[in-house]
């Protein structure tokens, strides 16, 4: 089974590839590796061969992703600047909308008035869902716009507000916000800008795997 | 007679056409360093350029290690410019059922490649390298 998994190249790699190449040269970059891979374990060992099939496909994503970024930069970064400005100013949508939803179905009474906690519980369960669906929403916009290059504008999507996270931790850790007793600030910067990259990625995963599917469909 | 002595004359004239094609077409065409290796690569390989045969070419001739995405981040370059035109092939099973693409080197971009060695040529007239610089 193992010999038989080996002489395959690795399917994470061959994925990721399929993810980043763009739509008409992602059947014939991965046939040529796939036949790289087959003349290479020929010759070498099944581990090496892996390893080397690994190289060649990150090296492949990278020209791909530097190549989409030399060519259309600026389409790029039109989005990242759009997308950022909803997310700045539209970031308290989703509590609005919620408390919203919660006025209208209680009346204004306050609910779960008999049990606090509960209440607390799920009021932040629901708000977290709801600004995990804003930025999954955003980043599926930024997809559909960024057509071929869906994965690469959603990962550059992520450069201001993962940025935005190191210098945040960096800060917090520099004027002791992080000390002892004062964990949940720094649970609250992860939570607040690790979803958004999350959910800008897989929202990027999903439009290209929608899209290449309809184009396989179609052929 | 007459037949053999035309068909000889239009033999004679389509190089010359052609090259007066080639001059006519694009005298600003210039190559990048690489793009120039990459469009070589695909003029010697004639039929059987792909991907693959490309990046051995290159490894086998010029010594450099290149991935596979930058040859096909150079040739769709190169096809946007008209240097290369491109078609696929059948799907084969030692490439997972995949298809080649394979590239052909166009008119403008014989030009091209034309244009960038007259244009290294005359500026490495006179230059005697090995002699001077070293």
């Amino acid at each position: 089974m193992s010999t038989k998994r080996s002489l395959h190249p690795p399917r994470l790699a061959s994925w990721l590839v399929d993810l980043f190449t763009p739509y008409d040269q992602a059947e014939s970059i991965a046939g040529d590796l796939h036949e790289e891979f087959v003349m290479y374990i020929s010759e070498h060992r099944p581990v090496e061969a892996r390893r080397w099939y690994w190289r060649q496909c990150v090296k492949t994503i990278a020209h791909c992703a530097i190549e989409a970024l030399r060519t259309s930069w600026w389409s790029i970064a039109i989005i990242i600047v759009v997308c950022q400005l909803c997310l700045t100013f539209g970031g308290g949508l989703p509590e609005q909308a919620w408390f919203g939803v919660l006025h209208l179905v209680r009346g204004g009474v306050t609910p779960y008035h008999a049990n606090w906690y509960g209440y607390v519980f799920w009021l932040n369960t629901c708000l977290l869902a709801a600004h995990l669906l804003f930025c999954f929403l955003i980043g599926w916009a930024a997809a559909l716009i960024a057509k071929g290059k869906e994965l690469i504008t959603t990962a550059a999507l992520c450069i201001p507000v993962t940025s935005m996270f190191i210098a945040l931790t960096l800060r917090t850790a520099g004027i002791g916000i992080v000390s002892p007793g004062r964990e949940h600030s720094a649970s609250f910067f992860l939570v607040n800008l690790v979803e958004p990259t999350v959910m800008f990625i897989l929202s990027g995963w999903v439009v290209r795997d929608i899209r290449m599917g309809r184009r396989r469909a179609h052929c | 007679m007459f037949e053999v002595r035309v068909q000889l004359t239009i033999c004679e004239l389509i190089p010359t056409y052609f090259l007066y094609i080639v001059y006519v077409m694009s005298v600003r065409d210039f190559l990048g360093e690489f793009e120039h290796i990459v469009l070589l690569a695909v003029l010697r390989l004639g039929e059987n350029a792909y991907g693959v045969t490309v990046r051995r070419e290159i490894q086998t001739r010029a010594d450099r290690d290149v991935s596979t995405g930058a040859i096909y981040a150079t040739l769709d370059r190169l096809q946007a410019k008209g240097y290369v035109t491109s078609f696929l092939g059948d799907p084969t099973p030692e490439r997972g059922g995949r298809s080649k693409r394979f590239f052909r080197v166009s008119a403008k971009g014989v030009a091209a490649i034309h244009n960038t060695q007259r244009a290294l040529k005359q500026m490495t007239a006179g230059l005697r390298f090995l002699e001077r610089y070293t």
